[in-house]
């Protein structure tokens, strides 16, 4: 067990060893983040073209990745933390955001089993048999 | 932590030098991220294919999602002060940022009700279509969060009056930040991935 002075180092969670940031620094840091929201919001109305959307999708996933990655190394002190903690927490952030991009490779949209209401799959339906239909689930044979 | 905790409690810190409580909390997050990732690839997953109105450009008020998220990340802020309050033993400085965290946490949900019946409404439910599956699932979840956070806070804010919240003790304010954070951090995500890139693809 580590010493009590080492442990108030360790909660006080500085690698330098100094004191928390001050109220400034919080102050500054909950200005830009209310200005890159307000530029997110921005970024929608000006007229769209090809490239501009490209542009747009780019620039407000970057703003928002800014956003993400400020509140969690300042607000909650993940850079002045151990790296223990990153890597716990980067962890679940890699199989989060590896789970987002693989379900959506994964299931592109023509290969969407379910159907739209109006366009059931007849040929699915073998002779003499009934068919349901649920709204949203595929057509079945009963 | 400081040497009166550790008196009380001599295995609160492992070998890792860190109390294991923030070390826990740590982890839930991580576990909570892939949590919302899959509900956030669900719903992309099956955006766009609902053949029944009302659909996304049909309802959404970004205006007031905006204002919304605003008022999450000034909550955000006060939380930071509030911790900052009483690891400097200020306790009615902490209790006024608890208190306003708590408020501007409720003032979020009380928008996520007006959208809610607002929506519901125009139409839209949970059986509606995959939209709306997917989107009060998502949002609903996130809700759900934000309203343990306030609970918390709120039981942080009347505990310090009975001695509970102290300088010595900050870490409980500590891992209630932790969470209140995380759940500003998926609402940063939630409101770019679901409203603000609806009205651009």
């Amino acid at each position: 067990m580590q010493h009590a002075s080492d442990l108030d180092f360790e909660h006080e969670g500085h690698k330098s060893g100094g004191g928390h940031p001050s109220v400034l620094f919080y102050n500054i840091i909950a200005i830009s983040l209310f200005v890159v929201t307000a530029l997110e919001v921005a970024i929608l109305y000006p007229p769209l073209n090809e490239f501009s959307m490209f542009l747009k999708v780019s620039v407000l996933v970057a703003l928002s990745v800014g956003k993400f990655a400020i509140v969690v190394a300042f607000f909650m002190h993940l850079f002045f933390d151990a790296p223990l903690l990153t890597f716990l927490f980067a962890t679940g952030m890699v199989i989060g955001t590896g789970t987002v991009v693989a379900l959506i490779n994964v299931m592109p949209a023509a290969e969407h089993p379910l159907q739209p209401i109006g366009k059931p799959k007849v040929d699915l339906v073998m002779p003499g048999e009934h068919t349901y239909i649920d709204e949203w689930r595929p057509s079945r044979t009963v | 932590m400081s040497s009166e905790v550790l008196l009380d409690n001599p295995h609160e810190m492992g070998c890792t030098g860190m109390p294991h409580r923030k070390i826990l909390m740590w982890a839930f997050l991580a576990s909570d991220c892939m949590f919302f990732g899959s509900l956030i690839s669900t719903y992309l997953v099956y955006r766009g294919h609902s053949t029944t109105h009302p659909l996304p450009e049909d309802i959404f008020d970004i205006p007031l999602t905006s204002t919304s998220s605003f008022v999450l990340l000034l909550s955000s802020w006060l939380m930071v002060l509030a911790l900052s309050a009483v690891q400097k033993g200020k306790l009615w400085e902490f209790r006024l940022w608890t208190l306003g965290v708590a408020f501007f946490g409720s003032i979020f949900l009380g928008f996520q009700v007006y959208e809610f019946t607002h929506f519901i409404h125009g139409g839209l439910t949970l059986k509606q279509n995959l939209f709306g599956s997917t989107f009060f699932v998502l949002t609903g979840t996130h809700g759900c969060h934000v309203a343990i956070g306030v609970l918390w806070l709120m039981s942080l804010f009347f505990y310090s009056f009975i001695g509970g919240v102290t300088k010595e003790r900050s870490l409980d304010v500590e891992i209630a930040g932790l969470y209140w954070h995380f759940v500003d951090i998926v609402w940063i995500v939630i409101f770019t991935a679901v409203y603000l890139l609806e009205y651009i693809i």
